[in-house]
């Protein structure tokens, strides 16, 4: 599931500088946001600076039924950890 | 952070509200839409007692907007071992002005109303209006009848919690579909059935579980999610921390949520108040 290609998205979310459990909430609460505004199908990239928080935040959505690629990249000459989350709604075991 | 990317701002919360809430979002079966709805929400505790106390407290927490307390007593030395949020220097003040600042300090996003008035048989129906759910918390029967038969015949969910001595109760009405206080306590015991005033004792964390209970069953209704304990009552002793849930039913001649409401105020007597 890593490559590094740079993928299509519609919305980034910038998770540099948080920590665990803060990138994964922070990316819940996007996706969230993001299907409720109507975005299903759409893709939402996140990037994080921490591979434990790509990690985390990669098993807990895919645990949540969602569609994730993981990729590493450089942005703005910086090495970064990028999901590229597929929204898709509801998640299983959530309205 | 990277010039390139966005973070859109939810219309309705702000970053602060985010963050502030964001161990509650990520919860399962919840989302920020359950938040937005917490938010809008209007609810109504009556009593900001020893059950209305830790209510509240959950109620401001979760992110419930706009709360009405209504109570119409000052604050005394004996409420302050289950009435934790006012202090030995607030002896004398009202109570509802002075939860009212201390929620307001601890949650600044939210509203807070305080109406400094007493509960009655004849003004309840109409104090208990344009709210999306009520929490119990009055302290003494008069009141919490009225309090049920307002709420009953206003449609409107009443979240019940009572405690006393070490054992607390709670349970959830959602009118015309369960069982409403007198369904299964069609009158008050009569007075002098009711503890006396050395029986009148609380072990106070007692009440905050029941309140927590009840709190937690508003804080679900209100962000739209399923509620547990209609036609449910939960009673606990504090002793042994024995749980039990008794099934409770519907009673379709129930005076308050029955085919026919008859208005049947209880008498003023001069129980101890407690809760
Ligand atoms: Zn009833």
């Amino acid at each position: 599931m890593t490559s590094n290609h740079p993928k299509r998205f519609d919305y980034s979310i910038d998770l540099t500088g948080e920590r665990c459990p803060d990138t994964f909430v922070y990316t819940r609460i996007k996706i969230d946001e993001l299907l409720e505004e109507g975005n299903k199908g759409n893709v939402l990239r996140a990037i994080y600076d921490s591979v434990e928080s790509w990690n985390n935040v990669f098993q807990t959505l895919t645990g949540e039924g969602l569609s994730v690629e993981k990729t590493t990249e450089k942005i703005n000459s910086k090495d970064v950890w990028v999901l590229y989350i597929t929204l898709s709604f509801p998640l299983p075991g959530n309205k | 952070m990277f010039g390139d990317v966005i973070y859109v701002a939810s219309n309705t919360l702000s970053d602060i509200e985010i963050k502030r809430y964001s161990r509650q979002i990520i919860l399962p079966n919840f989302s920020i839409t359950n938040q937005k709805k917490l938010k809008a929400a209007k609810i109504l505790v009556t009593g900001a007692g020893g059950i209305g106390t830790p209510a509240l407290c959950y109620l401001a927490a979760t992110g419930v907007g706009n709360i009405t307390i209504i109570d119409s007593d000052n604050i005394e030395y004996s409420n302050l071992h289950r009435q934790f949020l006012f202090n030995e220097s607030d002896v004398g003040k009202s109570k509802c002005k002075t939860i009212a600042g201390r929620l307001r300090a601890f949650n600044p996003n939210i509203d807070i109303t305080p109406i400094e008035t007493r509960i009655t048989y004849g003004n309840a129906f109409d104090l208990l209006r344009g709210y999306d759910a009520i929490l119990d918390g009055t302290d003494n029967f008069p009141a919490r009848y009225a309090v049920n038969d307002a709420a009953v015949q206003n449609n409107i969910p009443l979240f019940h919690a009572a405690a006393l001595q070490y054992e607390g109760r709670a349970f959830t009405i959602l009118p015309q579909k369960s069982a409403c206080l007198r369904c299964i306590f069609p009158e008050p015991p009569p007075p002098q059935d009711r503890l006396s005033c050395r029986e009148a004792g609380v072990l106070s964390p007692a009440i905050g579980i029941a309140a927590s209970i009840a709190a937690a069953e508003a804080a679900k209704y209100l962000a739209g999610l399923p509620v547990a304990l209609t036609n449910k009552l939960v009673v606990f002793d504090s002793r042994t921390f024995d749980f039990r849930t008794l099934e409770i039913s519907r009673d379709e001649n129930c005076t308050a949520c029955g085919k026919k409401f008859i208005p049947k105020p209880v008498p003023e007597t001069e129980n101890c108040h407690i809760g």
